[in-house]
């Protein structure tokens, strides 16, 4: 039985259905490139090397824009690979670029750009400033005298003789009253801090000569030396002494000299003659009467030419030298020649310490006036100054700043360069000539310079052995392009035009302040012509070939602006700090002295915000009339982004940008236009990521909407970052071949590669440096992955034994050194984010060209 | 990139059809009175003017497994659960097509067509048990009528879980870059399916827990042939509309009552020793054809039809034939135990209607097969009160059955005590 039930439950145990896990598949959750690394070393062991010489080359006529960009491609790569000689090729050859003669517009600080921006800027405010001071002055002016007037009334002055150092201290004593009296007006503040300075200078000064004279009177020993020093002082001071005193110091000194040669009965009657007529009638009778009342009576009846001829040796008269012989001389030498000397120096050195002692009250007394006449000369002397730069406020700065500029920089500032140059290498010397010496420049070029300056400021800025004088003129260079670009009222009030000119004529003029409300498009055109103050020749260009707007140069413009906005930032030190920011107003006016003057004369804030509203005038383009920007939806359509409905249109999930061709834009899309304008949008996306940081008080002011240009920024970056989206969809999407490599351009009609265009190993190098400049401003690692794709296919495909580098024809060939230059700084940026086979691997690509670099002159 | 609607759809989808399986399960219980044979002679009718009143319980489980359309048993949570891949989305809607291409142009590594929204599993947990009060009276002593109301207790626990989705990467990466991506990136499934549901003007799913009377059945049992070992009898169960009519706002509803049905079943009973006993079977149950109002699907791709495509049309649930046999084992006078066997095969569904909607749809995967098996254990006081040994002739047995293979069919498990008594 048992085993019957056994057998049931084993049967139904058996029988029992077994449930099956399903099995899911498993989602990607970890994205890794689509391709593999090849290994180059393994499928090429023997391989032939060009000699770098021979394998590049970089000659001829080429753009600014593309030679800066070399430059700062080499810091790049110095700076990725750590290798310090390459970073200082490119120092080494921005500074030979610079010699470069006739090349470069020049103009003279006091007459640029920013000169007459902050003429015009500060002008009105500055002379509405200084008439309202000449106004407090002349206001206060009668406020201290008043005061004066007050405490002069209700003084007692001594009137008794008094030592000097205490005429000092009843000096000091009014000071101080008048002080403490004038501060407690309501005269306005610079003036009282001016009355305040000047007293607290005129009571140590007093107390300092009033104890000097003190110390001279007593120390004394000869009328001589008491005179000297007292004269010396006087001199030194520039006291003005009243003619009678003058004569009895003359006098005095006569004396003091004679008491000196006082040895003989001659010399000794000269002393007393001298006495005698530098006393009046009641000193004589009490000074030398007593001594010898025959003298006294003698002397009593003499003129004075009969006393001079006394004292002279050889004035002969025979009655005179009787009595000078047999009356006075006797007496003399009875008397004793050396003690009468003595107390005659005795006597008038006395006479003149009681004289000092007897001008103090009246010094005294005519203190009040003294300092009243002392301040109405200064005042009167203050208020033509002010007026005088009232009158030629432009003139005043100018100066200013010109002889400024002359302590600061020995040779006249760079304006613009040109928009071409010669560049050769010879024997691995690079070389340059200048391609004309017309006023033309392009929006490239100044673009690349601000970027490739930043680049070099910072490198200088940690060097403490930087010129500085390198660093601010670099620095006052790039802000006169800032202020051009953005056009300013100038000194005689009239509107520069901006380079950023109307794209349509209908516009008016760029006004930075209104950027943000403007429905108009402002973008510099190509090839733009300029005058020797750094002006643009025409206010907007014509509808002729100046109506041309390449899609580089509004991406290179970008990058510039964006990295001078790095510079500027306000909430960062930066090597602005090194290069501009220790230059304050009051070192161009010295003699002037103010708290408003310890500002800076470049404004880091405000210099930010006018970066910021030129990037933004730029970005705003994007969308406005004009536009060179498209955006693709799912079915492929193109809508221009001037026309995209942004609330509700087609989702819309890749973009592109063109150039404009007089006016017209063109049919094709170029991949290394795509790529350069995501890097510059990634950049102007990593230096405002903190821009709400700012103090600039431009950034921060609210429009009549309640919005500052700050919140429009936040809310302008999300849009640029989907814009960063698009365009780096459609460079690793539409751009992306078959073959995993990035074609040269799109037919816009169709976004189809061009294939008759042969691809270039530049545009791949510059989509792997856009995708990883997409994947670091959006967070997206697929963008990363692409990019590392597109080099594990460069691998695949186009690497060229022979050549020991990437040739998409894979003919054996000699690159151009920038090609070469914007792969290796390409792949330098990648190789960190490579496993580290393919690092170890791209390391070994590229070493000869990184020790061909080195050996660059 | 507007999705919720999409996976919404394709969920609810399988909850329909959850709802058909469950149909399946239950329906075991129209033959609550004719296959629950107790062991008296496996095939004894009731002597003229003998009264059988009963009372049978059964619990149905496992119903959470069904064998699916290649016969492999998975869980219910696994059969119907969705795998929200790029390619099924892409099926089931245009906008969920444009996230996907859209999504696939963002670099080289084809980011829309590696999306998946992840598995989405409606586990079900649903149990049935049912009380039936059974009375049984001979009319002769070949012919015995009985009839049956069974009193359903039905349960089901049901919860959502999403499994196995890569949409936290998705969210990382593309977090913040717009609204309408962000909402296709945040989809709570088991939200948004109770929201399409309501939208479409289904009830909300949730756990039940309720009692209802299930549909009359009378049978009739005839022994039409009699020798000293052998027995042959004809089985007629009538099913009667009783229970709740078809619901078809109702996802979760069991939809298996309210249906007119026949089984004719015919059994022999062969004594092979005196303790032995063999009863191989045959039956075939036939639904009478009705109409309810159903939601006819537009197409394939409308797994969850909206209530404009409500319709009252023409139901013909498939015909059953089964073929099976019992073994009965007499331990004593009192005491028997069983084990049987049995195939079924189930002909499709059949709706027709007048708009000529895709009623094929509603029939899709309602043609199954089952095999099952069971055994029991039994004790009759019969033949121990007519020895006077007991007070009263009853008989009191226990039932377990299994589905051990089958095709589009639930697997059940159910244990059944049945209590007779005779007067």
């Amino acid at each position: 039985m048992k085993k019957i039930f056994l057998l049931t439950f084993l049967a139904l145990a058996a029988c029992a259905p077994k449930v099956e896990d399903r099995v899911y598949p498993d989602p990607k959750r970890d994205f890794n490139p689509r391709l593999e690394d090849t290994d180059l070393r393994s499928k090429y062991p023997e391989i032939y090397l060009f000699d770098f010489d021979s394998s590049t080359y970089w000659n001829g006529d080429t753009k600014w824009g593309t030679f800066y960009r070399q430059i700062e491609h080499l810091i790049t790569i110095g700076e990725a690979l750590n290798e310090p000689k390459i970073v200082e090729l490119a120092r080494n050859l921005l500074e030979k670029s610079r010699d470069m003669s006739k090349g470069f517009s020049v103009i003279d600080l006091s007459n640029s750009p920013f000169a007459e921006l902050a003429i015009g800027r500060t002008e009105v405010e500055t002379k509405a400033a200084l008439a309202q001071a000449s106004k407090d002055i002349e206001s206060g002016k009668v406020k201290i005298l008043a005061v004066l007037e007050s405490i002069s009334k209700d003084k007692k002055w001594p009137t008794d003789p008094m030592e000097i150092e205490k005429v000092g201290i009843e000096v000091e004593k009014f000071l101080v009253l008048f002080r403490d009296k004038s501060l407690a007006t309501d005269v306005f503040d610079p003036m009282k801090e001016e009355i305040k300075k000047e007293i607290d200078i005129q009571i140590k000064w007093a107390k300092d000569v009033t104890a000097e004279l003190g110390t001279v009177s007593r120390d004394a020993k000869t009328l001589d030396s008491f005179i000297k020093n007292v004269n010396a002082i006087i001199e030194r001071e520039k006291f003005e002494v009243d003619p009678e005193l003058l004569q009895t110091m003359t006098k005095g000194k006569v004396l003091a000299a004679n008491l000196l040669q006082c040895k003989d009965g001659q010399s000794a009657l000269r002393v007393i003659v001298d006495v005698w007529g530098l006393l009046n009638e009641q000193e004589r009778e009490q000074y030398i009467k007593p001594v010898n009342e025959e003298l006294y009576d003698y002397l009593k009846g003499r003129n004075a030419k009969q006393l001079n001829c006394l004292q002279q040796d050889n004035c002969k008269g025979i009655v005179r030298d009787m009595i000078k012989n047999v009356f006075i001389l006797p007496k003399l030498e009875k008397y004793g020649i050396a003690k009468l000397c003595q107390e005659i120096n005795d006597q008038s050195l006395d006479f003149s310490r009681k004289a000092l002692q007897s001008a103090g009250p009246g010094i005294l007394a005519t203190l009040p006036q003294m300092i009243r006449e002392s301040m109405e000369d200064a005042i009167a002397k203050k208020s033509k100054e002010l007026q005088g730069i009232q009158a030629d406020f432009a003139g005043f700065v100018k100066t200013r700043v010109g002889d400024w500029s002359k302590v600061q920089f020995q040779n006249p500032l760079i304006g613009f360069e040109p928009d071409r140059m010669q560049v050769s290498i010879q024997k691995r010397e690079v070389s340059f000539q200048p391609s004309h010496t017309g006023q033309n420049t392009s929006p490239e070029g100044i673009g690349a310079g601000m970027s490739l300056y930043k680049k070099i400021w910072d490198l200088e800025s940690g060097n403490t052995e930087a010129s500085r004088e390198f660093l601010l003129r670099t620095g006052v260079e790039q802000v006169n392009r800032i202020v051009a670009l953005g056009g300013y009222v100038d000194a005689s009030k009239a509107q520069v035009p901006a380079f950023l000119a109307p794209m349509e004529n209908e516009a008016p003029l760029l006004d930075l302040e209104k950027v943000m409300d403007t429905p108009f498009a402002y973008a510099v055109p190509e090839d733009i012509s300029f005058d020797r103050m750094m002006r643009p020749s025409l206010d907007r260009p014509r509808d002729d070939h100046s109506r041309n707007y390449s899609a580089r140069s509004t991406a290179e413009m970008i990058r510039g602006l964006s990295s001078m906005i790095e510079f500027f930032q306000d909430w960062n030190p930066t090597s602005y700090e090194k290069a501009l920011g220790k230059i304050q107003a009051q070192q161009l006016v010295p003699d002037f002295q103010a708290e408003e003057l310890n500002t800076s004369v470049f404004p880091k804030g405000d210099l930010l915000a006018m970066s910021l509203a030129e990037a933004a005038t730029l970005l705003q383009n994007l969308t406005k009339k004009n536009s060179q920007v498209f955006l693709v939806d799912l079915q492929n359509q193109i809508q221009w982004a001037s026309d995209y409905d942004f609330e509700n249109g087609e989702t819309a999930v890749m973009a592109g940008i063109v150039d404009i061709s007089r006016g017209q834009r063109t049919k094709t899309v170029k991949a290394d236009d795509v790529a350069r304008m995501i890097l510059s949008l990634a950049k102007f996306m990593d230096v405002t990521l903190d821009i709400d940081k700012t103090s600039s008080e431009l950034l921060l002011k609210k429009g009549e909407d309640g919005k500052t240009p700050i919140d429009s920024l936040k809310e302008a970056r999300q849009q640029i970052k989907l814009l960063v989206i698009g365009l780096t969809n459609i460079i690793s999407h539409q751009f992306v071949t078959e073959e995993s490599s990035v074609a040269k351009s799109l037919r816009l009609a169709t976004l189809d590669p061009d294939e008759t265009e042969e691809r270039s190993i530049l545009d791949q190098a510059l989509a792997i440096r856009a995708m990883l400049a997409a994947s670091r401003v959006t967070g997206i690692d697929i963008y990363r992955l692409s990019a590392i794709d597109l080099y594990y296919a460069m691998n695949q495909k186009f690497y060229n034994p022979k050549m020991r580098f990437y040739s998409v024809s894979m003919r054996t060939e000699t690159l151009p050194l920038p090609v070469v230059l914007e792969t290796v700084a390409a792949l330098s940026e990648l190789k960190p984010y490579l496993p580290l086979d393919s690092q170890d691997q791209l390391a070994w690509v590229l070493k000869p060209w990184i020790d061909g670099l080195k050996k660059l002159k | 990139m507007k999705m919720k609607s999409t996976r919404s759809q394709a969920l609810q989808a399988r909850i329909s059809k959850q709802s058909l399986c469950l149909a399946a399960v239950i329906y075991c219980l129209s033959f609550l009175v004719a296959t629950s044979k107790s062991h008296a002679g496996a095939l004894d009718t009731l002597p003229e003017g003998i009264n059988s009143p009963q009372l049978r319980f059964a619990n149905v489980e496992g119903i959470q497994q069904r064998y699916d359309s290649s016969s492999s048993l998975l869980t219910l949570g696994d059969y119907r659960s969705v795998v929200f891949n790029a390619e099924n989305l892409s099926r089931m809607n245009a906008r969920a097509q444009n996230l996907i291409q859209a999504l696939d142009r963002f670099g080289t590594q084809n980011l829309g067509s590696n999306i998946s929204y992840g598995v989405f599993k409606i586990d079900a947990v649903p149990q049935v048990q049912y009380m039936a009060p059974v009375y049984a009276r001979g009319i002769t002593n070949k012919w015995t009528v009985g009839v049956a109301v069974p009193m359903v207790n039905y349960r089901n626990n049901i919860n959502f879980k999403t499994e196995n989705s890569n949409l936290a990467y998705y969210r990382q990466q593309l977090s913040g870059l717009s609204a309408e991506l962000d909402d296709a990136l945040n989809i709570d499934l088991a939200v948004e399916t109770q929201n399409t549901l309501a939208e479409r003007g289904y009830d909300t799913l949730g756990n039940r827990n309720e009692n209802f009377m299930g549909d009359l059945q009378v049978v009739s049992m005839y022994n039409f042939w009699n020798s000293r070992d052998m027995t042959a009898q004809y089985q007629m169960t009538l099913n009667l509309p009783t229970g709740p009519q078809y619901d078809s706002d109702d996802l979760a509803a069991l939809n298996i009552f309210g249906r007119t049905a026949i089984e004719n079943k015919l059994f022999v009973s062969k004594v092979l020793s005196s303790r032995i006993e063999a009863v191989p079977y045959a039956s075939l149950l036939l639904n009478v054809p009705d109409h309810v109002t159903a939601r006819v699907p537009k197409d394939q791709d409308d797994v969850i039809p909206d209530q404009t495509t409500k319709e009252n049309v023409r139901r013909h649930v498939g015909t059953t034939v089964a073929l099976g046999g019992d073994l009965y084992y007499s331990l004593s006078d009192g005491f028997t135990v069983n084990g049987g066997y049995s195939v079924s095969e189930k002909t499709r569904d059949q709706y027709s209607g007048d708009k000529g909607t895709r009623y094929d749809l509603l029939g899709n995967n309602t043609n199954s097969t089952f095999h099952r098996v069971n055994a029991g254990v039994s004790y009759s006081s019969v033949k121990s009160y007519f020895k006077k040994m007991s007070l009263m002739p009853a008989v009191v047995s226990f039932n377990f059955s299994d589905t051990i293979m089958g095709r589009n069919v639930e697997r059940r498990t159910m244990q059944e005590l049945n209590f007779m008594m005779f007067f």
